[in-house]
């Protein structure tokens, strides 16, 4: 015996017609709105302020002493050979800076390149060392050789004049700074783009005109 | 392809015979698909924001600034957004779930779910995946249009997306203008397949409901036929049953039964017996087979009347009912109830007959001894003194059988004499005893005893003056019903007791005179014995008047009176004549002596005032004592023994020791009260007092005894009054107490009978004994207290 389906009556009262037509308003409201909302949320940048255009040595001296525990292998700000010092800016709990530190991983793959990734961590004031064992620090950890600068209070980063996780600043050998901002196309964005090309062809040797772009994270301080 | 518009008004019962045609079947069917559908996808929209709200929380929980953290941006984008997606989707499919915008709905939903997650995974391209995926799974409504809605929306995603925010689309800052073509060639190249499919699985889908309507019709069109072929079949198998079952049953019975069943044709020829014809009949089936059963049921014996209706009814072929003598094959007469009844074929022909024979002798024998034995029994009921009766037991008692006496005992007119059952008993009944005759009646039939009654009969038209009173005694029983235990009948002899009661009332009216003279002659002894007493005392007042009288004539006042004439002679000179005269002289001494003579004398006289004033208290009681005995009526009050004892004997006359009697009272206590009537006691006792005293009167003087006792027993006190006189004979002893016997030569013979009868009166007996003449007597009076 097959099973005769049964056919169903759907009638709807005016009321519940008037309620489900607000409702869908509504929700297509939330729609377009949380759209906006989120695509302004990621393409807009932090704040960027004026940044130290040379790397003095006082500057190196006080990252000296704000060094972390050592990482293994870290030889410490100089080597041997002229090199590139690329201090990068992190906020350990940051998302955002993920992609940063997933772009900074390709850069720093290039070993035609002589480059040297300073990772200062941000730490509040009297904040533990748990504050630093995170994902974040822990991927910067594998990218250089040399210590993370635990910057308590986001000293370094206001000496540095620098706000948002995830922004870069790359010295020569001279001590003069080459480039300055985020490395990626937007909050969180991973993989190539612009910033990260510019930062490479600048690493390469190349002069490019644009040295500032806008830096995507959470803010410091 | 067939509109896929589902119906909106559908009244139809759940049942496939109410689909008028294919398409709604198809319809219903698809309904029912969209129905599971939606299920799937409602669950698949909340699993994706769940997911997506998931892995934003995971990947993305916090944004900071400094130490202090907020929520993420895309865990309230996934949050809202989300739910905006998913909720537009599940609404609908709640709202309109058969509509086709709703699949249209559910399937930018989807793209849009995709959209997002490129979106916030930055345009990877691994979650461009989703998008294909989601194509696949809204195949499965198979509507082609709705994959093309989705293809449209992800294209139209895409080509905005690339153009204004590449990055969050291909996660590229620029891209080609016509990237977005590209994927969107792609979705059509999955859609050019999965489209086509969807239709043909639409169409296959529309053709197998077209199939199984056909079905559905074909099987309800045989289910139909063989409903009513088994419907046919199972009347005529109950028919058959039923029949089947009769003829059984009516093999039973004819084989079974105790008649004698036999089947003939249309000449009464026999053509089957059953086993209870050859038992009755003796005949076994061989030498019954073939034979006319005119000529088997009649005998010598059998009444002509009854035989010659049988051979009539034969002859005209009808039916015979009655009662025969007829014989079986050894000649033993015996009593059969016959009926023979034609047997019409359908055309109303008699082409047979049935005959049935039951053997009714011991039926027949039983009505010859009933009859004799009722015969005898009216007989004797006919011979019997008075009458007998059975009438129901209740409303008016209607006769049910009585005698044949019934009418001259109750002086029925002749003419109705036969009482038959709707005589109503208690009407025979005098109006004036038909009341108390219903209410006695009444309790007897609820009790249920053995009942007497007596009560008059009416005069039933004729005048009182030539009426005359007729008694009945009636004696009976009441018959009770079995089932509800009411007294169903009345069984009761009848007998005429007028004479009886003629005599009884003779009885009581001579009773009641012989109680009166009874009275009177104890009156009048009493009066004797009273006015003897009385005339004992005037004795006594005579002699006192008389020595009052004499002694009045001789007193020494005479004496006196010469003095007083001497004084007076010698009035004037009366100093001389006392000292002078000779008289004179000696007139001191005189006056003296005529003192002291008139001082006894005045002795005497207040000596016999005194006597004579005692004597008449005593008149004065012995009549005030009469008076007392006068009474008649019953009046207890408290008595004490002694007191009722000393007032019999005064009431008699006899005192204690007077005239050479010796009198002994014995009480066996100090104190003997009771309550009782005075009078008759006192009645009693007086006469058996006298009755003593005459027993004894012959005896010498001084020898004489009469003693009277007075003792209590548990429930009554006893007096005896016993003496040493003439004594009464053994053969005398039961006659004491009747009226007009007695052994004296003045007496009446009502003394003693009015005695028992005032003992009985009192509840109590009286009794005598007596060792024989000569020897004394002893009554004893007991009184229940």
């Amino acid at each position: 015996m097959v099973s005769v389906p049964q056919k169903q009556n759907v009638r709807h009262q005016p009321m519940t017609r008037i309620l489900v037509m607000l409702t869908s308003l509504f929700l297509g409201a939330v729609l377009l709105l949380g759209l906006g909302r989120l695509t302004h949320y990621q393409t807009q940048p932090g704040p960027v302020g004026q940044v130290p255009e040379n790397l003095t040595s006082a500057v190196l001296a006080s990252l000296s002493n704000s060094s972390a525990a050592p990482t293994g292998g870290a030889e410490g700000v100089h080597s041997s050979e002229p090199t590139w010092q690329l201090l990068v800016f992190v906020h350990p709990k940051c998302p955002c800076t993920r992609a940063t530190i997933h772009n900074l991983d390709l850069v720093s793959r290039r070993s035609d390149l002589r480059l040297e990734i300073i990772p200062v961590i941000f730490r509040p004031l009297h904040g533990d060392a748990t504050w630093l064992e995170t994902d974040n620090t822990r991927r910067l950890a594998t990218l250089t050789r040399r210590s993370l600068v635990d910057d308590e209070d986001s000293q370094l980063a206001r000496q540095f004049n620098v706000q948002v996780s995830g922004h870069c600043l790359l010295y020569d050998c001279a001590g003069r700074l080459r480039f300055s901002g985020g490395i990626t196309a937007s909050r969180g964005h991973e993989g190539r783009c612009r910033t990260l090309a510019a930062l490479t062809k600048t690493l390469e040797g190349h002069s490019i005109d644009q040295t500032r772009w806008p830096v995507y994270g959470c803010q410091m301080y | 392809m067939a509109s896929l518009r589902m119906p909106n008004v559908l009244n139809h019962s759940p049942s496939s015979e109410q689909y008028s045609n294919a398409q709604e079947y198809f319809e219903a069917t698809y309904e029912q698909d969209l129905r599971r559908i939606n299920r799937l996808m409602i669950a698949l929209m909340v699993l994706q924001w769940l997911a997506a709200m998931a892995a934003a929380l995971f990947f993305t929980p916090h944004t900071y600034l400094g130490q202090q953290s907020a929520v993420h941006a895309h865990v309230w984008a996934t949050a809202l957004i989300g739910f905006a997606i998913s909720g537009s989707a599940i609404l609908a499919m709640r709202y309109r779930p058969y509509s086709p915008n709703t699949r249209h709905i559910v399937a930018a939903m989807q793209m849009l779910w995709g959209a997002l997650i490129i979106h916030v995974s930055g345009g990877r391209i691994e979650a461009h995946f989703h998008i294909f995926v989601s194509i696949a799974i809204l195949s499965i409504y198979r509507d082609w249009r709705i994959l093309v809605t989705a293809t449209v929306v992800i294209a139209l995603d895409h080509y905005i997306r690339g153009i204004y925010y590449p990055l969050s689309v291909f996660g590229v800052s620029t891209a080609s203008e016509y990237r977005w073509l590209e994927h969107s060639v792609w979705v059509c190249f999955e859609v050019a397949f999965l489209g086509p499919s969807c239709a043909r699985n639409y169409r296959e889908i529309r053709e197998l409901c077209n199939r199984q309507f056909e079905l559905t019709e074909a099987k309800q069109t045989l289910d139909h036929q063989v409903a009513i072929r088994t419907h046919a079949l199972e009347i005529t198998n109950q028919q058959l049953s039923k029949k089947t079952i009769e003829s059984e049953m009516l093999a039973v019975v004819a084989r079974y039964t105790d008649n004698a069943v036999a089947i003939t044709d249309c000449q009464l020829n026999i053509q089957w017996i059953n086993e209870s014809f050859t038992r009755i009949t003796g005949r076994s089936e061989e030498n019954a087979m073939g034979k006319c059963l005119v000529d088997l049921l009649l005998c010598s014996g059998t009444d002509r009347f009854a035989a010659k209706r049988l051979m009539l009814a034969g002859e005209l072929q009808q039916g015979f009912t009655g009662d025969l003598l007829s014989a079986d094959v050894h000649g033993r007469g015996y009593w059969v109830s016959a009926e023979i009844r034609p047997i019409p074929d359908e055309k109303g022909n008699i082409n047979r007959f049935i005959a049935i024979q039951r053997d009714i002798t011991k039926l027949k024998t039983a009505e010859t001894s009933l009859r004799s034995a009722e015969q005898r029994m009216r007989s004797l009921m006919n011979n019997v003194p008075g009458a007998y009766v059975r009438r129901q037991g209740t409303g008016e008692q209607r006769i049910s059988y009585a005698s044949d006496t019934l009418g001259d005992l109750m002086r029925v007119d002749p003419a109705v004499r036969k009482l038959g059952t709707t005589s109503s008993y208690l009407e025979l009944i005098a109006a004036e005893d038909r009341e108390r005759v219903t209410e006695q009646l009444r309790e007897i039939t609820s009790e249920g005893q053995v009942f007497e009654l007596e009560y008059r009969i009416g005069c039933h038209g004729a005048t009182p003056d030539q009426c005359k009173p007729l008694w009945i005694w009636e004696r009976g029983q009441c018959i009770r019903s079995q089932t509800s235990n009411h007294c169903a009948l009345l069984d009761s002899v009848l007998l005429d007791i007028t004479d009886r009661v003629a005599v009884q009332s003779q009885n009581a009216a001579l009773q009641e005179e012989m109680v009166s003279l009874s009275r009177n002659a104890g009156m009048a002894e009493v009066a004797t014995g009273v006015l003897h007493n009385v005339g004992n005392v005037l004795n006594s007042v005579n002699t006192s008047v008389a020595l009052l009288t004499r002694q009045t004539r001789n007193s020494a006042l005479n004496s006196l009176q010469r003095v007083c004439d001497l004084v007076s002679q010698h009035e004037q000179s009366f100093d001389q004549f006392v000292s002078q005269d000779p008289r004179g002289k000696r007139l001191p001494e005189f006056l003296s002596a005529v003192t002291n003579a008139m001082q006894d004398e005045q002795g005497v006289v207040q000596t016999e005032l005194e006597s004579l004033v005692s004597n008449v208290e005593h008149i004065i009681a012995i009549v005030k004592f009469q008076q007392s005995l006068a009474g008649d009526t019953c009046v207890v009050q408290k008595l004490e023994a002694k007191d009722i004892i000393q007032q019999a004997i005064n009431g008699c006359g006899l005192r204690r020791h007077d005239d050479g009697v010796h009198v002994l009272i014995e009480v066996d206590s100090l104190q003997i009260e009771f309550e009782s009537d005075r009078h008759r006691i006192l009645q009693i006792l007086i006469n058996l007092l006298r009755n003593a005293r005459d027993a004894i009167s012959d005896r010498e003087a001084g020898t004489g005894k009469i003693t009277i006792r007075c003792w209590r027993q548990p429930h009554a006190i006893c007096f005896s009054v016993s003496d040493n006189g003439v004594g009464i004979a053994p053969d005398a002893l039961t006659k004491v107490f009747r009226s007009g016997y007695t052994s004296k030569s003045h007496g009446h013979g009502f003394g003693l009978h009015s005695s028992a009868n005032a003992a009985e009166e009192l509840g109590g007996r009286l009794t005598a004994a007596s060792d024989g003449p000569e020897k004394g007597a002893e009554f004893t009076l007991t009184i229940p207290v």
